[in-house]
């Protein structure tokens, strides 16, 4: 019997009916012991072992110091130093948004929950000055996508996992694509905003107000320069700059800016835990599934089929990034990106293509697919908040596709301005 | 009286578990980063404590929510088919689901059965490795409970949706 051929069918069949994403991986990997003839315990087993890696706790970790921060405060004077940045020009509460996306994602690791913290916020705020409620919930939608790009960043730790590499070197190679993103996504608002004549704010910009926001918000802003200048200047190891965050996050929201309250924090902690009870509970089924893979030799066919583009990287990665999209529309990005590295990785490997690139460009696809339905999480976040359908966010969020896929051709072709950073910092990669 | 208790336990239990395994996992993490600085060493003990919490905090999330309806799922084609096979159509993905997780927990009391015949003592922590595991077998019995909770809330009217 066809074993990969079995999961697959199992795996996308229980999906289509409705059984939740990591259940059906688990009854795909009941398919593939069967099939290989495994002691099921296996299963059993690797629902504690998959767990076992220290790095991991990186993942609640980000993602409680984020709700804590929201909670906290910090993303109101994000949204100040922001609109002090941005605001007078057309579109101005649309590039905002972006604006504090990108400040939101150096202090979370995750796209949804950065298009909630600014979204919410912002949304409404640009539906008062007459935006489309669909434009409006696209803004936040792809800018939230910055999240994963941005560092700290969930999607980068776990692709660093399922591939055995460095995650500061990962970290600081999503800075310039990240920072690139956002001027592309405020361009895109900007000619946009020109089109329906959205206006700015009427405080014209000035240096000073500028400077005060920046000064209010200085514990907000300094959330990023601890997390990261720790990371970088070896205090603290990535775990660590995590757990320093949390409590950052939460002294600053406690004692600072005194938004948060003890009832936050305990609905932070219920809301990480939920977090990870769905998302991060796919690592325990499919550790089984991702052994299947090599036991099937997956990899190995992978490279006969992918014999047809006679190893010319850019093509390769141009169809990798193809199925990436594709199966982004339909699976939660975590899942995605844990069995598909498994997948492709080697043989990407062996055709010599970067190892930091290829996680940059994983996490850009997936985010892709993040945007556009049927499965686009963030999407489901900005409909919610712009109280419009999600049908009509995902029209909304077309355009701002564009600058994603820029970047995903500009990844297939050019490397080096990429990997550049991380070479700088570390020495170029052995 | 009894009531009341078991209206608090199914209303907090999950909840509170989590919490106290998540706090414990960033306090342990922060003691570590003070303890390296002031007595300039690391102990194997901290990585072993925030792990057990990550887990507690993944499963007993999970179980949290069952009882939320959280779990994601594809809803694009369910919402696509008339309401009666919709309905038909979770009840089959939860029986699969609810099937996995019988099969689940019986495959982990074998295992736990032999962990228990064998010793395999955490480095740091000093205690049996099998202690921590029963986290997985607890959490699989919670999570079918929740589910077939979420079963008598809806046959009983007190839910209108399944999803």
């Amino acid at each position: 019997m066809n074993g990969p051929l079995w999961m697959g069918i199992i795996f996308v069949a229980t999906m289509v009916i409705g059984v939740p994403i990591p259940f059906a991986a688990g009854l795909a990997a009941i398919a593939g012991v069967y099939i290989i003839d495994m002691p099921m315990t296996l299963l059993a087993q690797s629902a504690y072992t998959a767990f076992e890696s220290f790095p991991l706790v990186t993942i609640p970790l980000f993602t409680l110091a984020g709700k804590l921060m929201e909670r906290g405060g910090m993303s109101e004077h994000l949204i100040t130093i922001s609109k002090r940045l941005v605001g007078s020009f057309k579109g101005g509460m649309g590039m905002v948004t972006v604006v504090a996306c990108m400040f939101f994602a150096a202090l979370s690791g995750s796209g949804p929950a950065t298009t909630a913290a600014i979204g919410s916020i912002t949304i409404p705020g640009m539906i008062k000055e007459g935006y489309k409620p669909r434009f409006a919930g696209a803004i936040a939608a792809a800018g939230g996508a910055l999240g994963s790009m941005i560092p700290p960043s969930n999607l980068l730790i776990i692709y660093a996992l399922s591939s055995d590499q460095s995650i500061p070197r990962l970290f600081l190679a999503g800075i310039i694509p990240g920072l690139f993103l956002t001027l592309l996504l405020l361009l895109v608002t900007f000619v946009l905003s020109m089109r329906h004549n959205y206006g700015g704010s009427d405080v014209r910009f000035s240096i000073g107000l500028l400077l005060r926001a920046v000064w209010e918000g200085k514990w907000a802003i300094g959330a990023p320069v601890i997390i990261l200048g720790g990371i970088y200047t070896g205090v603290f190891t990535p775990t660590e700059a995590a757990a320093v965050a949390v409590f950052y996050g939460f002294f600053v929201g406690l004692f600072i800016y005194r938004k948060l309250t003890w009832m936050g924090l305990y609905e932070s902690l219920k809301f990480t835990a939920v977090i990870i009870g769905t998302v991060l509970f796919i690592l325990g089924s499919s550790k089984a599934f991702g052994q299947m893979v090599t036991l099937y030799d997956i990899p190995e066919q992978i490279s006969t089929i992918f014999a047809v583009f006679e190893s010319t990287p850019w093509m390769v990665m141009l169809v990798i990034g193809l199925i990436y999209v594709i199966a982004g529309m339909w699976i939660e990005t975590v899942p995605q990106v844990i069995i598909f590295t498994a997948v492709f990785f080697p043989y990407v490997q062996s055709l010599g293509i970067d190892p930091i690139l290829f996680g940059i460009f994983t996490v850009m696809t997936c985010e892709v697919g993040f945007l556009t339905p049927p499965i686009g999480v963030n999407l489901f976040v900005a409909s919610r908040i712009s109280k419009t359908t999600i049908e009509d966010v995902s029209i909304g969020v077309l355009p701002f596709l564009l600058p994603y896929i820029f970047i995903i051709i500009l990844m297939a072709f050019f490397s080096s301005w990429v990997t550049f950073l991380p070479d700088l910092v570390y020495g170029p990669q052995l | 009286m009894f009531g009341k208790i078991i209206g608090l336990l199914d209303k907090y239990f999950e909840e509170v578990l989590c919490a106290v395994f998540l706090t414990t996992m960033s306090s342990c993490i922060m003691l570590q980063v003070v303890l390296r600085y002031v007595f300039g060493e690391a102990s194997a003990w901290v990585e072993e404590v925030s792990i057990i919490g990550m887990i507690g905090g993944v499963y007993f999330g999970a179980a949290l929510a069952v009882r939320n309806k959280d779990h994601l799922r594809i809803v694009f084609v369910l919402n696509m088919m008339p309401k009666r096979l919709k309905t038909i159509m979770i009840i089959v993905s939860d029986i699969l689901w609810m099937g996995f997780l019988i099969f689940l927990l019986l495959q982990s009391i074998i295992f736990m059965k032999l962990l228990f015949t064998t010793h395999y003592i955490l480095p740091g922590l000093g205690i049996e490795n099998r202690w921590p595991q029963l986290i997985i077998p607890i959490s699989l019995v919670l999570m079918i409970i929740r589910m077939v909770q979420v079963y008598v809330r809806w046959i009983t009217k007190k839910d209108k949706e399944l999803i």
